[in-house]
């Protein structure tokens, strides 16, 4: 004899083929793995640059002298922009991703079924997301991703 | 012993007193809630000289001049011993007239035990060998009256991790970055006295998850909707996933959903059953999995079968708990050969000789 002892889970299926997928997973407020969400077709990819000081040498003869100023150092940040036009019950899921506190970003998406999972923590940028009217069925989402910031020289 | 648990950090749900759930939000407080009561008062009366006499039930180290907390038979109150304290018979400045009466209440001695706490010691559990060691103390300081909260979700709170370790190559596995046991031993501690620490039971043995609950929610911070019963609990509604809303299964990505493979279903056959459905909502066939029942009393990572066919669109999942696993083995005196011990019920932990000794995992 055995009786159900959890709800009835639906899970959709999206076979879609997919351009340039990136996939992301998240943990929610419960303190699941949130199953992740596919961003698909195109993303922009940016990069913010911070400078973070800069010196002036002494030149003691201007003539062989190459430059006034220098920098001490720089901080870049890679950016992911994705964007998706999705139902509004997956809205309702997506939105966890944005307050959640450790989200992952998987980096071998073709191989890591054999090698295993590689993933990399990415942090939505934070601020006031509008998300949906509730009038809406489908809705377009845009999410800025920052990636691990790179490591620089510094001088 | 002489300070007790009064409230567990545990609820009854869908109000059924045989499904209590043990598990809590690890970043929401985690309360036990205790009390002292160092002499319980066995009758009362009076001393002959309108003076309110008590008898206790053990010997007290309550002196002539101290202030007692007396809370009996509606007197409350802190009150001066006066005159003969000896053994375990107390007479207080407090003029009583009454007659006799069996005792009801308590006498905490508050002069003689200057500085008085309940040291709480929060202990993990190390899985890969099955022992407590100790995360921690708690030092609570009960009022007048003996009760204290000792809330040790701070300590549990370095337990839970933010890394998917799950590699996606069996059907279930616990993680125990999301959560896992815990239990606490505790003791009173006073100027020139150390108690020792009460055993550890499973009675005190709860469970934790890397989760916050909102206000107003079910249960509270008790993940009590979270947690599966076992199968003669029919109730509704019935326990749900870590995951919110209708997930979408990416094939060629990795997918899991993460439940609760609670204490209440340990030790009984849990299965897994997909019934999948094309796009007008027709049933293609339900298939049913058997789960790994050894990775229980922690939030499990589960994975679907995959491998669906194109004219699937949705699979709805459940889990579903049978017969306990431990149920073949009933004949008196026989052991099947290579029959190891199977887990059956809840794996309780095993206290090691010197808990101070052991290493965190």
């Amino acid at each position: 004899m055995s009786n159900r002892c959890t709800e009835i889970k639906t899970v959709k299926i999206n076979a879609d083929c997919v351009n340039n997928p990136v996939f992301i997973r998240w943990i929610n407020s419960v303190g699941g793995w949130e199953p992740g969400w596919v961003f698909s077709r195109t993303q922009t990819i940016a990069v913010q640059v911070d400078e973070l000081g800069t010196f002036q040498p002494y030149n003691a003869d201007i003539e062989v002298a190459e430059s006034v100023i220098e920098v001490l150092a720089k901080d870049a940040t890679p950016q992911m922009i994705v964007g998706a036009f999705v139902d509004i019950e997956d809205i309702e899921r997506i939105k966890g991703m944005l307050y959640s506190p450790s989200v992952k970003m998987l980096m071998n998406n073709d191989t890591w079924m054999t090698e295993g999972c590689k993933w990399q923590t990415i942090i939505p940028q934070p601020g006031a997301f509008k998300l949906y009217d509730t009038i809406e069925t489908k809705t377009q989402i845009e999410i800025i991703f920052d990636m691990p910031k790179l490591y620089l020289q510094q001088q | 012993m002489s300070v007790s648990i009064i409230s567990y950090p545990k609820k009854i749900v869908n109000s059924d007193s045989a499904q209590v759930s043990k598990w809590s939000a690890v970043h929401q407080p985690i309360v036990f809630q205790m009390a002292r009561r160092d002499y319980i008062v066995h009758h009362i009366s009076n001393n002959g000289s309108g003076n309110l006499k008590l008898d206790l039930t053990a010997s007290s180290d309550i002196a002539v001049g101290d202030i007692v907390y007396v809370n009996t038979n509606g007197i409350v109150g802190n009150l001066q011993a006066i005159t003969g304290t000896t053994g375990s018979v107390v007479i207080l400045g407090y003029g009583y007239t009454g007659a006799g009466a069996i005792g009801t209440g308590y006498v905490n001695s508050l002069t003689t035990r200057k500085n008085y706490y309940v040291e709480t010691a929060v202990l993990g559990i190390n899985t890969l060998t099955n022992t407590y060691y100790q995360l921690g103390t708690l030092i609570s300081k009960p009022t007048s009256e003996g009760n204290c909260n000792v809330d040790c979700h701070e300590h549990l709170k370095s337990l839970v991790g933010y890394k998917d370790q799950f590699a996606y190559d069996v059907i279930n596995k616990r993680d125990i970055n999301l959560g896992k046991g815990f239990n606490i031993q505790y003791r009173e501690v006073w100027r020139g006295h150390t108690g020792s620490y009460s055993t550890i039971t499973t009675a005190t043995l709860f469970y934790y998850t890397n989760g916050a609950k909102q206000i107003q929610n079910i249960y509270g911070s008790n993940m009590g909707d979270y947690v599966p019963f076992s199968n003669t609990n029919t109730t509704e509604p019935k326990a749900k996933f870590l995951c919110n809303g209708r997930p979408t299964y990416f094939p060629g990505f990795p997918f899991d959903l993460t439940f609760i493979f609670s204490d209440a279903i340990a030790g009984l056959a849990i299965y897994k059953h997909e019934k999948s459905y094309d796009v007008n909502r027709t049933s293609l066939g339900e298939n049913a999995y058997a789960l790994d029942s050894t990775q229980t009393q922690a939030p499990n990572r589960m994975m679907l079968q995959e491998g669906y066919a194109s004219s699937v669109s949705t699979v709805d999942v459940w889990l579903e708990a049978g017969d306990s696993i431990c149920a073949g083995y009933t004949v008196d005196d026989y052991v099947a050969a290579g029959y190891t011990t199977l887990d059956c019920g809840i794996v309780t932990p095993v206290v090691p000789i010197d808990l101070g000794d052991t290493e965190r995992p």
